[in-house]
Order: C-alpha cells, then sequence, then structure tokens
C-alpha cells in the first residue's frame, strides 16, 4: 500500500513542478470558468435545438393550435414527443404535468418548461378588453441566454393564435361587439377607452379591408396610451433548487464553475495519461516493473495520484466559488460528487493510459479525445446549440455527467434519487477505465524491452 | 546464485525474425563478479532483460538461488539493475528519487533515510543530492542511475553497460564502486563493450556475440584457450622481427644475447584477441 501512495505522491510532485500541467490542471480551470461566467452573464444569444418540456394545463383549440405552431418550429424541440423511439405517432398525445417537466428540466433533458396555463382559451377572447394570453415559463438558469430567443418564439406563436381568432370574420365582430360595450360599461378613464374604441374600430376597418392576418397594431397615440398592455404575457422565473427560493443560483459562476471543474478534471486526465507515456520512454516504468509492485499496483498508484489531483483540483475550484458567492446546495451530495468525479475521471485516464502508449500519442490523441468528450458533453458549447444526434452522443462524455453531478448538488436541488444516474454513470467510468488500463497497461509494460 | 539455462528469444514477425539470444546458459556464483563482454547488439541486453525478468524468454528458465523465478516479488528484492538507459525522474532532486524507489522496496523512514545516505555518499553524490537531476551531467546521472539500483541493499545486481557514455572520470568513479560493492561480497553481473573495465573488474568473463556464448571462464583461461601466444617483436635498426611464443622471456633472452636488437615490444594475449580469435573480426568492427 505505501508503495501505491509513494507512485501518487511522486506522479503529484512531478505535476506540480511541470508548468504547463500546473497550468492545465489548476490554472486553466479557473481562467475557463470566470470568461465562461462572465460570457453567460452577459449573453443574450440564441441557438437551435432547443428543448422545451411543454404543460398543456388549458386544452382548448386555441392552446391546442398553438402547441402545434410550437413543434412546428425548426429551433424547438418540444417534450414530450409525439412519436416513439421507432418513429410511430402515441396516441393518445401524451402530456407532462408541472411535476414531471422539473424533473425533465432539473436533469438536463429540457432547458425550459412551457407552461400554457387553464383560461388560455378565454383570455383569446378578452384580449380587446385589456386581457392577454398568459404564458408561463421556468428556465434553466445555465440556459439564460436562450429565455430571451424562447420568449420571442412564444410571442410569435402567440400572436398567430390572435392572428386565427381574427380572421374568423363572425367570432371577431361578435368579440368587437361585446368589447365595445364592456368597455362602454367599464370604469376606465375616457382617454383609455378612446385608446380602446380606437383599437377595435382599426380592427374593424382590417376586417373591412379583408385583411386576414391581423396583429395588435393601433395607432401611436393608442398605443402610448395603453402603457403596459400586451396581448401575450409571457411570465418567466428560473428553474429553483428543490422549491427554495434560498438555494436557488445567484450567478453564473453557479454554472460556469462546474464547467471549469470539468476542465480541470480533463486536465489531470492529460497530464496523468502523459505521465504514464513519459515513464515509458524515460525507462522509469521498467524500473517500475522491476520493483516488487505488481502491475496492478502500478496502476493504482497512477490512479490515487490523479485521483488526489482531481480532489485538488476541485478543491481549488470550490474554494473559487465559495468567493464569488456561490452556494453549495447540498454539501453532503457535493462531497459525494466530488469524490465520484474524481474516482471517475481517474478511471478515464486509466482507460486512456491503457489504450495509448506513447508520449507522442498520449499529447496528441488523448488531448484531441478530452476536447472531442469536453465539446460533446457540453464542457464547451452548451448542449442545447447541437443537432439531437450530437446530444444522445453526449452521453458517452464524463463532462456531461460531470457537471450533472456538480450541477446537481449546488443549484439543481436534484434528489438523492435523481443523482444516483449521474453517480453511477461515474462509478461505470471508473470500473470500465480501471479494467481498459489493467488490461492496456499490460500490454504497455509487455511491451517494453 | 543465478542461473540462466539455454535461454533464447527472438524478436520480429516469423518473416522477419531477428534472433537476440540463441541458446545462452550461464551460471553466475555467488560473490563473483561476472562479466558478459561483447560488442553491440550481442544479446547481452537482452539476456539481462530476461533474467531480471523483464523480458519473457521464448525457451528456458531463469532461476535466482533462494528465490526462484524472477518475477516474483522474493526474487525483485534480491536483485538491483542499473539499466543502461538512464531510469531517473529529471524533475525530482537525486535524493528524491532514491527515497521514492526506496518505497517501492517497502523501506521508510530511518532505514530509507539511512540508505539514501549511504548509496549517495558511495556513488559520491551527497553534495548534489539537493538538486534535481535535469541540472546533473551525464556521468552523474549514471552514478545516481546505480545508486537507485543499490537503494535497497540487494545481493545481487545486474549492471548494464554502467559506464556508457560517461567521461573518464565518472567512469573510473563507477569502476571503483563496482570494485567496492563486490568487495562487500555481491554478485555482480556487468555488462560491457569495454575489454578493459572487463579486464580489470570481472572476475570472470562470457564473451557473446550474436546472440550466443562463444567463451566463457576466468581472463587467463580465456587467454589461455583462444589468445593465442605472446608476440615478441624485435626491431633491427630498419628491420623488424615478430616472435610468436609461449615461452617470451626465453625468446627476448636470446634476442638479447645476439646483440643486434635495438628494440623490444612485447604483446600478450588479451581479450581482444580472444575475440578475433572467436569471431574472425575485432571487436572494435
Amino acid at each position: 500500500m505505501n508503495s501505491i501512495f509513494a507512485i501518487a505522491f511522486k506522479d503529484l510532485r512531478l505535476l506540480f513542478r511541470d508548468k504547463g500541467g500546473f497550468f492545465s490542471v489548476f490554472v486553466f480551470p479557473i481562467l475557463f470558468a470566470l470568461l465562461f461566467g462572465a460570457i453567460f452573464r452577459d449573453s443574450g444569444g440564441a441557438g437551435g435545438g432547443m428543448r422545451i418540456a411543454l404543460v398543456n394545463e388549458d386544452n382548448g383549440p386555441a392552446s391546442k393550435g398553438f402547441v402545434s405552431d410550437l413543434r412546428g418550429d425548426s429551433v424547438l424541440k418540444i417534450l414530450p414527443s409525439l412519436k416513439d423511439t421507432d418513429g410511430k405517432v402515441i396516441a393518445p398525445e401524451p402530456a407532462l404535468t408541472r411535476t414531471e417537466a422539473e424533473t425533465l428540466l432539473r436533469k438536463g433533458t429540457a432547458s425550459a418548461i412551457v407552461v400554457i396555463p387553464k383560461g388560455f382559451e378565454a383570455a383569446a377572447e378578452t384580449i380587446f378588453t385589456g386581457g392577454s394570453l398568459q404564458l408561463e415559463t421556468v428556465v434553466d438558469p445555465s440556459r439564460k441566454a436562450e429565455a430571451g430567443m424562447l420568449e420571442g418564439k412564444l410571442n410569435q406563436y402567440g400572436f398567430r393564435v390572435l392572428g386565427s381568432t381574427l380572421s374568423d370574420t363572425t367570432r371577431t365582430k361578435k368579440l368587437v361587439t361585446d368589447a365595445k360595450s364592456r368597455i362602454a360599461q367599464s370604469d376606465l378613464n375616457p382617454v383609455q377607452k378612446l385608446a380602446f374604441s380606437s383599437l377595435l374600430s382599426s380592427v374593424e376597418s382590417l376586417q373591412a379591408s379583408g385583411a386576414t392576418q391581423g396583429t395588435a397594431t393601433s395607432d401611436d397615440t393608442a398605443s402610448n396610451v395603453l402603457g403596459n398592455w400586451s396581448p401575450i404575457k409571457v411570465t418567466s422565473r428560473e428553474l429553483a433548487a428543490g422549491g427554495d427560493d434560498k438555494k436557488r443560483p445567484t450567478s453564473s459562476w453557479e454554472v460556469s464553475m462546474p464547467q471549469g471543474v470539468v476542465w480541470g478534471l480533463m486536465g489531470c486526465v492529460l497530464a496523468f495519461t502523459v505521465s504514464i507515456a513519459e515513464e515509458r520512454s524515460a525507462g522509469t516504468l521498467r524500473r517500475l516493473r522491476l520493483s516488487p509492485m505488481t502491475r496492478v499496483q502500478v496502476l493504482l498508484g497512477k490512479g490515487l495520484g490523479c485521483a488526489i489531483a482531481c480532489v485538488l483540483v476541485q478543491a481549488m475550484l470550490t474554494g473559487a466559488m465559495l468567493l464569488l458567492g456561490v452556494q453549495v446546495g447540498n454539501w453532503p451530495m457535493y462531497l459525494v460528487a466530488v469524490s465520484l468525479n474524481a474516482v471517475g475521471f481517474a478511471g478515464v485516464m486509466m482507460a486512456m493510459a491503457g489504450l495509448i502508449a506513447s508520449r507522442e500519442g498520449a499529447a496528441g490523441i488523448a488531448r484531441g479525445i478530452a476536447l472531442v468528450l469536453a465539446m460533446i458533453g457540453g464542457g464547451t458549447i452548451p448542449l442545447f446549440f447541437m443537432p439531437s444526434w450530437m446530444q444522445t452522443l453526449s452521453n458517452v462524455s464524463p463532462f456531461k455527467w460531470g457537471v450533472l453531478a456538480f450541477e446537481g448538488t449546488i443549484w439543481r436541488g436534484m434528489s438523492m434519487q435523481e443523482l444516483m444516474l449521474p453517480f453511477a454513470v461515474l462509478i461505470g467510468f471508473a470500473i470500465v477505465g480501471f479494467a481498459i488500463g489493467a488490461l492496456g497497461i499490460r500490454r504497455v509494460m509487455d511491451g517494453e524491452k | 546464485m543465478l542461473t540462466l539455462t539455454n535461454l533464447r528469444k527472438h524478436f520480429g514477425p516469423a518473416s522477419r525474425r531477428v534472433v537476440a539470444v540463441d541458446g545462452v546458459s550461464l551460471t553466475v556464483r555467488k560473490g563473483e563478479v561476472f562479466g558478459l563482454l561483447g560488442p553491440n547488439g550481442a544479446g547481452k541486453s537482452t539476456t539481462i532483460g530476461m533474467a531480471t525478468g523483464l523480458i519473457s524468454p521464448d525457451e528456458g528458465t531463469v532461476n535466482i538461488e533462494g528465490a526462484g523465478a524472477p518475477t516474483t516479488s522474493t526474487a525483485r528484492l534480491h536483485l538491483g539493475v542499473a539499466p543502461q538507459e538512464l531510469a531517473l525522474y529529471e524533475q525530482l532532486t537525486g535524493e528524491e528519487n532514491l527515497r521514492f524507489f526506496g518505497k517501492l522496496y517497502e523501506l521508510s523512514g530511518d532505514a530509507l533515510s539511512k540508505r539514501v545516505d549511504t548509496v549517495l555518499e558511495l556513488v559520491g553524490l551527497s553534495p548534489r543530492r539537493q538538486d534535481r537531476v535535469v541540472t546533473y551531467s551525464g556521468g552523474m546521472k549514471r552514478r545516481l542511475n546505480l545508486a537507485v539500483a543499490l537503494i535497497h541493499d540487494p545481493p545481487l545486481l545486474l549492471l548494464d553497460e554502467p559506464t556508457a557514455g560517461v567521461d573518464p572520470h565518472s567512469r573510473n568513479n563507477l569502476i571503483d564502486v563496482v570494485r567496492k560493492l563486490a568487495s562487500e561480497g555481491r554478485t555482480i553481473i556487468y555488462t560491457t563493450h569495454y575489454m578493459e573495465e572487463a579486464s580489470k573488474l570481472c572476475d570472470r568473463i562470457a564473451i557473446m556475440d550474436k546472440g550466443k556464448v562463444l567463451a566463457q571462464g576466468t581472463l587467463s583461461e580465456l587467454t589461455a584457450a583462444h589468445g593465442g601466444h605472446t608476440v615478441v617483436t624485435v626491431s633491427h635498426g630498419d628491420s623488424q622481427e615478430r616472435i610468436e611464443t609461449a615461452d617470451p622471456l626465453k625468446e627476448i633472452a636470446r634476442v638479447m644475447a645476439a646483440g643486434t636488437a635495438t628494440n623490444v615490444r612485447i604483446d600478450a594475449p588479451d581479450l581482444e584477441s580472444v575475440f578475433l580469435a572467436l569471431t574472425g573480426r575485432s571487436m572494435r568492427d
């Protein structure tokens, strides 16, 4: 056992003395987290392929038309899907409850929730009397950049609902007549009454001129007087951690820091993968073989060193998170996540070291693999920017599970049951990685002359 | 102490098979310095590799007295190996290297510290113990390479070309260290392509070429059996006379009595002449 620790601490000492390795493991992740944290905080951009968990509590004709429009959007991917894995249409149409939708959001399966509350249909008939189509959204705090895009989409399709209403001439006439009557009897001030009357007259004029696509247009005077009134109101909130608002993310650091942590972990993986290849080329691996240690003990020593380095980098970034005011939602589970990330990524290192024998291979191929895993795992590019097949592919990346384990314990408020999946996957990476490493290191060692 | 029996090893696919070691059998006695002498590519390092368990033989066995095959942990505690290629962590200091390898051999605490002090003193690196290996000269690295092999105080040492590529000062230092180790009663297998080193250090020598042991024995046995006669070269003014003889003193007495000799040179048979006789070529070719 002492010799296993000796290898581990020797490797850590070498890591600290290697300026390049030290930078990639301990400096780059911090820089990455700070940079991307700042970008997330200020970004207003949007991308495609955003997964939306849809909850339709209204189920009236207008809301169904609205849902149909959302499903037809090329950017939005509406959950639940209408087709099963074989491409067959599911009947009856599947539906989500708010709770189910929140679960999808916490797991990262969806980037946002759209709720069509009860009364959506009725609201469509009161827009001429100051009513609004009400919609609710719950967004993943790490997807803030997409929240604006989603709101735009909801407004676009909401207006289409209103357009559909206005295109029904008979229905519109009835709505306008009813509205005028209600406005006349309302306690609105004269100026407001005049503004609404002007708007309704515009609608009548539009219909008379044969316009079929109407939107809530009016002249400048009317729109000024109508103040904040909007025919579509989207109420948005961020996903709360476990329903406890005190544990809600307070900054984008809570999103970028876990990603920075995983970059640090990948730095450890690369540093130790390269170190094993270097030991081979330097002849020191031969010396290790000449000692009374078995191959498995040598591998365990290497794995332990990597795992300790992983814990150190996580501890460092945790300290940075705390300094930036990030609150850890569930400390016990966070510590479990730290441990399992260390073990899981040590497994990834072992697998790479077992598969790649040469120093050049370790420096080139391993770095390439790590970057690909980081990218498909959402380490640099958010998953929702990717096509669906790549999002599915991301499941093979330890990045995805590492980030999910961290976010789940920091702000996603994932329950123990929900955390079991990322935890189990990380353990799986450790076990499979060790097995591949044990087989591969034997090949590497036997290749020594 | 160490017995190699009919070791064979080849490398490469069947179509381009290279036979590295071809039926080598050796017995190294306890307490002796045994030299493996041969040119580069003779199969010395492969033989050492099989003796240490780093290379699996295609055929044959290796047995370490009291420990069995070299792959067992007991055998590895008996073995100290200084590989031909330096195997050191250059970003660690000399002392850190020794401490690390000592821990692999289950040394710790005071025992480890004493061994570190002892071997550093032995190889003359105590003043540089806190310096990183990357700052060492080639000769100093060679000495540290030997020190690592000694850290666990093994009774059997396998030194593979321990003086390769070092300056004369370091070479002399290393030879002195090997002599001291031999005087302590250790068994040493010493591979080299320097005949002078083998002549100076080794109690017995095996001459290898093309994977085979061509001959083995003490220096005098080898020269007597394969070195031919002593050559006495006599100069008479501008002409020279070359005399091969088993009794050079008698020939010199005869030449001197004639009173015509202006110069006399005596060339006793050595390992070079043994190798030449055995292979038909010089070891330096």
